[in-house]
């Protein structure tokens, strides 16, 4: 198994772990050798203790006393010549030191150290001037060596049963820290498809599990409005699919009916025709907006002048427009050349003229206007303008007025046309006019200067009436 | 037969009159929730039919405020709406029928036929009974401002007193609405349940009527 499949937990523990055996090591064998030399220290300390006081005890007598021993050490007095022992202390009546010990003792005035292995540590050095007698300090190590094996054994066993010790302190720390995400990502787990309104629990300590699971609820807030927005508009072109379709239907049981007679019949076929034609707008429209929504919208963009183009939009409505008393004309006909794509461009304007002839009142005006880096283009009409409720939402889909609902169109018209103004980099806006009707326009970006990332002059709400 | 149809599309509301006047019914069309509720409170019509997606009030609040102001006439949901969910609301609004657009006319003509077979009782989707409000498609039990917790048992045996307000329902019949055949042990388990619901309304919205059973205080 790779390092990389072991759980965080582990692998935390285990680096934990790894840490603590060099540190505890480290700090063991420190421990040992300071405590082995303080032993040392201290038993050399003692041995030059006692052999000062012996010196002094034997020196100049011709007759030594016999030696005492004091705290485990022991002591002799040597010929150097003979290797006969003077004095001793009792039970130590042969000669500790070789001969040849006993002569670099004898000629060295100062006193040197002599190690047994591991079972002694002595001490010699004449005795004055003395030629005959070399003095002989020696203490047992077995209590030192017991001392140290002890703290050996006590740092084998309690090394260990530390190191397991932290070791399940850092897997529960871990475990303890980690906590928060468990809880998370059961909860994640349990959140399958849409999340309606579930969140995940969130720690209250302000770090980066905190943070993390703001992100995400945010995230997921954000997939839900993003559902919630599906969900209406599939709700909404099933509404506006299904009564075309209800009326066909019906259109075409009551033909089928054994009594119609031709012109009845006839009237029926027009009016499926009618409503084949509305479900044709309708899937039309709904796909320009789903392929805009996908980004796959590819616009032609070349120079237009806008004058000819709205002269010919006005000239194509102006027949339906006249059947009704009302006129639409231009306005401001000064020379205005943008950058878009023509064919689009006329299907925004032609959604909303039709919106203004079919909602509005009077006069359908057509502007264009050069702003600093925009292009805008207007459709006012004198009508009762939109309603405030419906103002902020105007370019929402589906969105209608409740005057609006009971005559023709699904209310996809402005959208499609905030759709094309969006695609070329601009914006479609609307307003109520302070003298009454409504005020729909595109914004534009004009393409040949420089400042095209400068927004619309938000000045414009509070222009001069056009 | 009158019949109300409620229909903001214009077109879609002429061929329903059409047919419908065809079957030799009289047809009403309105066009809003409000025009709705002010001929059906002015009108007893043997059918409604309602359109969901009005305009303003829609066809939930519509079936809704005509069962508050009391107007009993089978209403048929009429509506592009198809998702469960939309139904479970229609009918828990009030709503006796539901029928998906695009629908054939014929079954239309059927599934009136069958409303106006049912007649017009009164069916109010809450329960009122002095100051208990019993909702049974929320769920919820209200006494007064209180809303009471009720477990599904208690509400079951408190919806059936207030089905029946004033009379007296023997232990059978509480057993038998109350509990399924699964219920073996019948022994004085009403008893029991009866004293959790004087607990939860007051001790005295249950009398004991000796040797016949209970009856919720009206």
């Amino acid at each position: 198994m790779s390092v990389r499949r072991v759980p965080f937990r582990v692998r935390l523990t285990l680096g934990f772990a790894a840490v603590m055996i060099v540190l505890f090591g480290g700090l063991a064998l420190l421990l040992h050798a300071r405590f082995e030399a303080g032993l040392d220290q201290a038993l050399d300390r003692s041995l030059h203790t006692h052999a000062g006081d012996l010196s002094t005890l034997v020196r100049g007598r011709r007759e030594l006393p016999a030696l005492p021993e004091s705290d485990g050490a022991f002591a002799q007095v040597v010929d150097p010549g003979t290797g006969h022992v003077r004095t001793a202390t009792t039970g130590y009546g042969r000669s500790l030191l070789t001969p040849r010990e006993l002569r670099l003792a004898a000629a060295d005035p100062r006193f040197m150290f002599i190690n047994r292995g591991e079972k002694a540590r002595l001490l010699a050095g004449p005795v004055d001037t003395d030629p005959t007698a070399v003095l002989v300090v020696g203490v047992s190590l077995s209590q030192r060596n017991s001392a140290l094996t002890t703290l050996s054994e006590l740092l084998f066993i309690g090394g260990p049963a530390l190191l397991i010790l932290t070791c399940l302190t850092g897997y529960g720390l871990a475990a303890w820290a980690l906590a928060p995400v468990k809880k998370m990502s059961e909860r994640a787990d349990q959140i399958c498809g849409a999340p309606h309104g579930e969140r995940l629990p969130v720690p209250e300590a302000n770090d980066e599990l905190h943070q993390l699971g703001e992100t995400i609820n945010g995230m997921l807030s954000r997939v839900e409005e993003a559902l919630a927005r599906e969900r209406a508009f599939v709700a909404d072109a099933g509404h506006e699919l299904r009564t075309p379709l209800a009326i066909l239907k019906l259109e075409l049981e009551f033909a089928l009916a054994s009594d119609s007679t031709r012109e009845q019949l006839e009237d029926r076929l027009r009016s499926a025709a009618e409503e084949v034609d509305r479900l044709t707008k309708l899937a039309q429209d709904l796909l320009v907006i789903a392929r805009a929504e996908q980004g796959r919208f590819p616009l032609e963009s070349r120079p237009i002048e806008l004058r000819p183009l709205l002269e010919r939009l006005a000239a194509r409505f102006a027949p339906g427009a006249n059947g009704r008393g009302r006129i639409v004309r231009l306005d401001d006909p000064s020379e205005i050349i943008v950058e878009a794509d023509a064919a689009r461009i006329e299907q925004a304007l032609t959604n909303m003229i039709a919106n203004a002839l079919v909602h509005g009142e009077g006069d359908v005006v057509l502007a264009a206007k050069q702003r600093t880096g925009w292009v805008e283009i207007h459709v006012v009409d004198d009508g009762p303008g939109f309603e405030s409720e419906l103002l902020p939402h105007a370019f929402e889909r589906f969105a209608r007025s409740s005057r609006a609902r009971s005559e023709r169109g699904a209310g996809l018209g402005l959208s499609i046309v905030e759709v094309i103004a969006k695609a070329h980099g601009g914006r479609a806006r609307v307003r109520n006019r302070d003298g009454g009707g409504a005020d729909v326009w595109i914004e534009l970006p004009a393409r040949s200067r420089s400042d095209r990332t400068a927004g619309p002059a938000q000045a414009s709400l509070s222009r001069a009436q056009p | 037969m009158r019949v109300l149809v409620v229909e903001d599309e214009t077109k879609l509301a002429q061929l329903l009159r059409q047919g419908l006047r065809r079957e030799g019914m009289g047809v009403d069309v309105a066009s809003t929730g409000e025009e709705a509720l002010m001929r059906a409170t002015s009108t007893d019509y043997d059918v409604i039919l309602l359109d969901v997606m009005l305009p303003g009030q829609n066809g939930f609040e519509v079936c809704r405020q005509l069962r508050a102001s009391e107007v009993w006439s089978p209403t048929l949901m009429l509506t592009a709406l198809d998702e469960v969910d939309d139904r479970v609301r229609g009918l828990d609004s009030g709503a006796d029928d539901y029928l998906a657009k695009p629908f054939s006319f014929q079954e239309l003509m059927a599934r009136v036929r069958a409303l106006i077979r049912r007649g017009a009782p009164p069916r109010p989707t809450q329960l009122t009974v002095g100051d208990l409000c019993l909702d049974p498609a929320a769920r919820v039990v209200r006494q007064g401002d209180r809303e009471l917790a009720l477990t599904p048992r208690e509400f079951a045996m408190l919806e059936l007193f207030m089905r029946r307000p004033g009379e007296v329902l023997s232990r059978f019949e509480l057993l038998e609405h109350v509990w399924d055949e699964s219920y073996e042990n019948r022994s004085n388990v009403i008893d029991v349940y009866i004293g959790y619901l004087r607990d939860k309304l007051d001790r005295q919205a249950i009398e004991t009527v000796r040797g016949v059973g209970y009856r919720l205080r009206a």
